[in-house]
């Protein structure tokens, strides 16, 4: 495998033209990441299928891009990949609404499901879309054995909305996949939060889908706002700073949060990046800056795959804005952090997301989570 | 430098790494220009430095607002939560208190220590609760169980001080038949039978009001007027909180008991009465064996004191000879396997040299541990009996004794007859078949006078030997389904023959269309019907006649009924009519038989399970009839068609090569007729041999194709001679036909028995003969 990056700070000719060196690579895939800024200027598809005229283009906006330099905003990272011993497939479905969720999932992991798939990167559009639900389907088609790695896209914090680079097009309801195949990609995973909860555990009385309406049978954004008080003026942007946790019935954590991503005042409810059942238990968490950065180091550890590493590898990471919002200026402690553990010669890219697509800690159950800094480390082993 | 300063500085200067931006700062500490310190300097990054600062303030300020509004809810939910749960505890405690004071009750009721004011712990307090519930609900339960054992078994009441009814089971109500309503409330005088004096009231009484346990058999009146006994306990409950005296009454039905031991007391007496009068006596043994007890029985019958017994066993008290008896061995073998017995009978040796016959019967007697305790039994004096019934063993045997003898004539006789008239019968036989050399007509008339002589001769022989295998036993009939035209036709045809001289009229009617096959043997309703038809013709006046009917009886027999115009029989002789060797006595002169013949004709109808009898008035004549059982389906009888004899059939039977015959006989007329027989015979040579002995060797010499054997021979006899024929190498496969004039029925089944290709009779018929030796030889 063969990896190459660009980090373009404006769509200026000269910016651009950093691709061509990208496309030395010939690479069969190309991620993009950037700000919706960029993704919806009139020419950023054309500029990029014509540097890559070969290679699948994927990609989505974001809420702020990682590389190996750190965390940058309004930018875009470009990362092209070359591999020998892996095939690539490309799938795309669009989901208007977000009762679309699990059919476009669906759609996707039907045209990728093959009996060698080794691994899934999945990008959705952020907004009007139940994560949870768009996972459930690709696994209804692929099985819970793929590991599905990926995320939501953002729009800097302003979830008004958000676009997907989806092969062929730029698409405001488009979701993409990429099928890797064959047994020489490796594929590490891991996905930590590090926020820390607080507060008594609420019964989730009402809910319907992602939509949260009560808890302990009180209005949900009644609680909330209790909460945030003064802040509760910035919501849904100031909701990141409050996650929930998801407890099972006994209280105890389940390792998923849900973030809110919006509200509805004349309902009284919540709109959260992911499904939560009714009955169930949900406790709010707040976090610090080195819990968060603690949280990462977690993350990094479990993706990490020992032994003896091939020259390029690549670590796809998607973070929750929510972090973000927390550590501000110190947000990029945890991408430093994450690449100290993985070590030399390991291409980061990624972005921070609307919602974290990976499986579960310690098994191959993909779940959506919201406010981790989830990891996918790949790399194609060696020809022997 | 902060790690946060270090961050911002990097952004608005654009310096990636510390080590140049640290640079930076000291030149700009320094003064330095023309360095990357310059960047400090310029007012926009300044602006925004100071932006990307006040942005982290602001940040910071939030994140302390939140958290400590967080911490705030938090404490304020906390505290919440707090005096929830020191309410909730508040509660808790008071209930605790509540269940301890509750367990203790109970524990003090129960005798047992009780908790202290500071046993607070709910979880053992619950467990004690809990055991002490489940203590109460068992000994409760406990309780209900006594209660119900005790009703079930016992009757029960309670009164007050002044004897009034109070509770009543229901046991009581059952056995007094009153209702509970009609107890309660009541005195027990109710059920008073009047039985008892009145002081076995006033010291019952007295006993239970001095506060004592009152113990006695009562006998009551139910309400039906019938009596009823109780053993009854009474005990006075003192007085209890609040309970004032009361007594309770507890008593069990004992009518049954008090009734059985009447019964036993009465069948004491009865058994006592029976044993006095009967002419047995009851004894018992120990456990070794000694008597232990006689029935007064034993001295009234026998005259002997029981002293002389007791204490012996059976074998001291019994005559020494008999004791090595198999019999005596036999019993006392029962006697130690512990068997029951019955009449086993002893001679028994009293006192004074008096001994008498007994017959004792006994069972063993084992205690409930099953430990064999001795026998008891009954014994009886049969002197009488036993002396009776030796006479009768002696007067049996010697019957039969008598009847062997008998047995042993017939069978000689039949034996001796026989070989004289194998010779009469043979050379006849021979006689009247020589065509070559015809017999003049008085020769003729004389051969069958001859004939005619020695065919009843062997008839009287027959009936005889019939007569004897009826007796034994011995008669094997072979019964099959019968057609019974042809047979009746050919007897008729006989009997016309017979009764030709004195014109005597035969005639048949058949009562239906066709007369149904029946179960018999052939032979011998051929000759139950001859003997009834000749019997007929002989005792008929000439030009008389004689009716032969046939007919159906229901479905199950056919009769045939034979009807003759004879003088009939007297009264005196009809009694005697199926007596053997019994004749009319005043045809005897005139008429020719054997006088057996009814009394075997009678016998073979019965033995194929039919009838026979008769009826006869004198000068008018009699009906002899008989019945057979009707066939249950049509089948075709055999064929009963007579052999003629014919030399030629069975001299074209054999091959051309002449075949050897010896025949071993020690009687020369025997050996001559069978010379003038096989003189017929060109293909065949006769050689013959007077003893065993000779035969066998003359066998060797010659290997015969077939041997011919007479069994009563000198020395070794014919069966004798065969098994000696077979362990030759010579002879072992040359056939052997006995010739024997032993025809009784053993003989002839210790014949077949030894093997013999046959077996025929003396004296012979020159075709069975002929039949028989073509069977052998012309089966080579």
């Amino acid at each position: 495998m063969k990896v190459a990056q660009a980090h373009i700070f404006e769509t200026s000719k000269s910016e651009l033209g950093k691709l061509s060196k990208l496309a030395d690579l010939h690479p069969q895939l190309v991620l993009v990441f950037g700000t919706l800024d960029h993704f919806s200027s009139p020419d950023f598809y054309n500029v990029l299928r014509h540097h890559f005229p070969e290679s699948f283009l994927v990609g989505c906006s974001t809420a702020g891009e990682i590389t190996n330099d750190g965390v940058e905003d309004k930018t875009t990272v470009v990362t092209a990949l070359h591999f020998d011993r892996t095939n690539i497939q490309v799938a795309s479905a669009t989901a208007a609404e977000i009762t679309d969720s699990f059919n476009a999932g669906k759609t996707i992991g039907e045209q990728l499901s093959a009996p060698n798939l080794s691994g899934v990167l999945l990008f959705s559009k952020g907004l009007e879309v139940n994560g949870s639900s768009l996972i459930d389907g690709i696994v209804s088609s692929v099985g819970k054995a793929v590991p599905i790695s990926g995320g939501l896209a953002g729009d800097d914090g302003a979830f008004q909305r958000t676009l997907v680079l989806t092969n062929n097009t730029i698409s405001e309801t488009g979701v993409v996949g990429v099928g890797l195949y064959g047994n020489a990609l490796r594929f590490g995973h891991g996905s930590f939060g590090g926020w820390e909860p607080f507060g008594p555990a609420r019964k989730v009385t009402r809910t319907e889908g992602n939509i949260l309406y009560e808890l302990d049978g009180e209005n949900a954004l009644d609680i909330y706002k209790r909460y945030l008080g003064d802040f509760s003026k910035d919501l849904p942007a100031s909701g990141l700073l409050f996650p929930f946790e998801i407890l099972n019935k006994n209280h105890e954590p389940t390792g998923l949060i849900r973030t809110i991503l919006g509200t509805n005042e004349s309902e009284g409810s919540l709109i959260l990046a992911g499904t939560v059942r009714e009955n169930g238990y949900l406790r709010l968490m707040h976090a610090t800056t080195d819990a968060l950065v603690a949280g990462a180091e977690k993350a990094a550890i479990a993706s990490k795959i020992n032994g003896t590493l091939p020259e390029e590898k690549l670590a796809l990471l998607v973070s929750c804005v929510g972090r973000k919002l927390v550590m501000g200026d110190q947000v990029e402690d945890e991408v430093e952090i994450v690449a100290k553990h993985l070590g030399q010669n390991v291409t980061l890219s990624g972005f921070y997301s609307y919602g974290e697509i990976s499986p579960m800690q310690g098994i191959l159950d993909c779940k959506l989570h919201n406010q981790t800094m989830t990891i996918a480390f790949l790399f194609e082993d060696e020809e022997q | 430098m902060h790690r946060l300063l270090f961050r911002q500085l990097k952004k608005v200067t654009g310096l990636r790494d510390l080590e140049t931006l640290s640079r930076a700062v000291e030149d700009l500490e320094a003064g330095k220009t023309q360095t990357d310190a310059d960047l400090f300097l310029r007012p926009e990054i300044i602006a925004h430095l100071f932006n990307r600062i006040s942005a982290s303030y602001e940040q910071f300020e939030r994140d302390l607002a939140l958290r400590g509004r967080s911490l705030q809810l938090s404490s304020k939910e906390l505290s919440e939560a707090n005096t929830k749960i020191s309410k909730e505890a508040e509660r808790q405690s008071r209930g605790i208190r509540s269940l301890r004071e509750t367990a203790n009750t109970l524990l003090e009721s129960e005798g047992k220590q009780k908790l202290g004011p500071k046993y607070s712990d709910m979880e053992r307090l619950s467990s004690i609760m809990s055991e002490l519930v489940a203590d109460r609900a068992t000994a409760k339960r406990e309780l209900e169980f006594q209660k119900f054992a005790l009703d079930q078994h016992a009757i029960v009441s309670i009164t007050d001080a002044d004897g009034k009814i109070q509770y009543a089971n229901d046991l009581l109500c059952k056995l007094s038949g009153y209702d509970r309503n009609e107890l309660l409330g009541q005195k027990h005088s109710l059920v008073n039978s009047g039985t008892h004096p009145d002081s076995f009231f006033d010291n019952l009484w007295t006993t239970i009001t001095s506060g004592k346990v009152w113990h006695g058999k009562i006998c009551n009146r139910n309400k039906n007027g019938n009596l009823y006994w109780v053993s009854m306990t009474i005990l006075p409950l003192l007085p209890e909180q609040n309970m004032p005296l009361r007594y309770i009454s507890i008593s069990t039905d004992i009518t049954e008991l008090e009734q059985a031991k009447n019964a036993v007391r009465k069948n004491e007496e009865r058994y006592r009465q029976i044993a006095d009068a009967s002419s047995d006596w009851v004894w018992e043994m120990d456990s070794d064996l000694k008597f232990s007890y006689f029935s007064s029985g034993f001295q009234r019958l026998t005259g002997i004191d029981p002293a002389f017994s007791l204490g012996k066993t059976r074998v001291e008290i019994s005559a020494k000879n008999e004791l090595n008896t198999p019999k005596w061995q036999h019993h006392l073998q029962d006697l130690e396997a512990r068997n029951p017995f019955r009449d086993f009978r002893f001679l028994f040796e009293g006192p004074d040299n008096k001994s008498m016959y007994l017959s004792i019967s006994g069972v063993p007697i084992f205690d409930k541990n099953n430990v064999f305790q001795g026998y008891r039994g009954t014994s009886t004096d049969v002197s009488q009996m036993v002396m009776a019934e030796n006479k009768l063993k002696v007067a049996k045997e010697e019957a039969e004794k008598a009847n062997e003898a008998k047995s042993s004539f017939l069978s000689s006789m039949s034996h001796e007859l026989r070989t004289p008239l194998n010779a009469i019968l043979g050379f006849g036989q021979l006689l009247e078949a020589d065509n070559a050399n015809p017999l003049l007509d008085y020769q003729q008339d004389a051969l069958s006078h001859i004939m005619s002589g020695g065919r009843h001769l062997l008839e009287l022989v027959n009936q005889v030997l019939d007569l004897a295998k009826i007796e034994s036993g011995n008669l094997s009939l072979s019964i099959e389904n019968v057609k019974p035209d042809e047979i009746v036709e050919s007897c008729i045809l006989m009997a016309k023959a017979m009764g030709e001289k004195n014109k005597i009229n035969i005639s048949l009617e058949h009562l239906q269309p066709q007369m149904p096959f029946i179960r018999a043997d052939a032979t011998r309703f051929r000759q139950v019907l001859l003997n009834l038809l000749s019997n007929a013709v002989k005792y008929n006046e000439k030009n008389g006649s004689i009716i032969l009917e046939t007919e159906q009886i229901g479905d199950l027999y056919l009769r045939f009924t034979v009807t003759d115009s004879g003088e009939g029989i007297s009264d005196e002789h009809v009694d005697k009519l199926f007596l053997p060797f019994h004749r009319l006595s005043h045809y005897s002169g005139q008429i020719e038989g054997t006088g057996i013949g009814l009394a075997i004709t009678k016998e073979l109808v019965q033995s194929m399970g039919g009838g026979l009898g008769f009826e006869t008035q004198e000068g008018v004549g009699s009906v002899f009839w008989f019945e057979l059982p009707i066939a249950p389906d049509d089948l075709a009888p055999k064929s009963t068609e007579k052999k003629r004899l014919d030399f030629d059939k069975h001299s074209n039977a054999h091959p051309p090569q002449k075949r050897k015959v010896l025949y071993i006989e020690d009687n020369r007329e025997n050996v001559t007729l069978m010379k003038a027989i096989f003189r017929n015979l060109p293909h065949l040579e006769l050689i013959s041999s007077p003893t065993a002995e000779k035969g066998i060797e003359k066998a060797r010499q010659e290997k015969p194709h077939l041997i011919l054997a007479d069994i009563n021979l000198p020395g070794m006899n014919g069966i004798e001679a065969f098994h000696k024929l077979r362990t030759l190498p010579e002879t072992f496969s040359i056939p052997v036909i006995a010739i024997s004039a032993a025809a009784m029925p053993h003989d002839i089944e210790n014949g077949e028995d030894a093997g013999f290709s046959n077996y025929l009779t003396k004296p012979i018929d020159i075709n069975t003969t002929l039949d028989a030796i073509t069977e052998i030889l012309g089966s080579e």
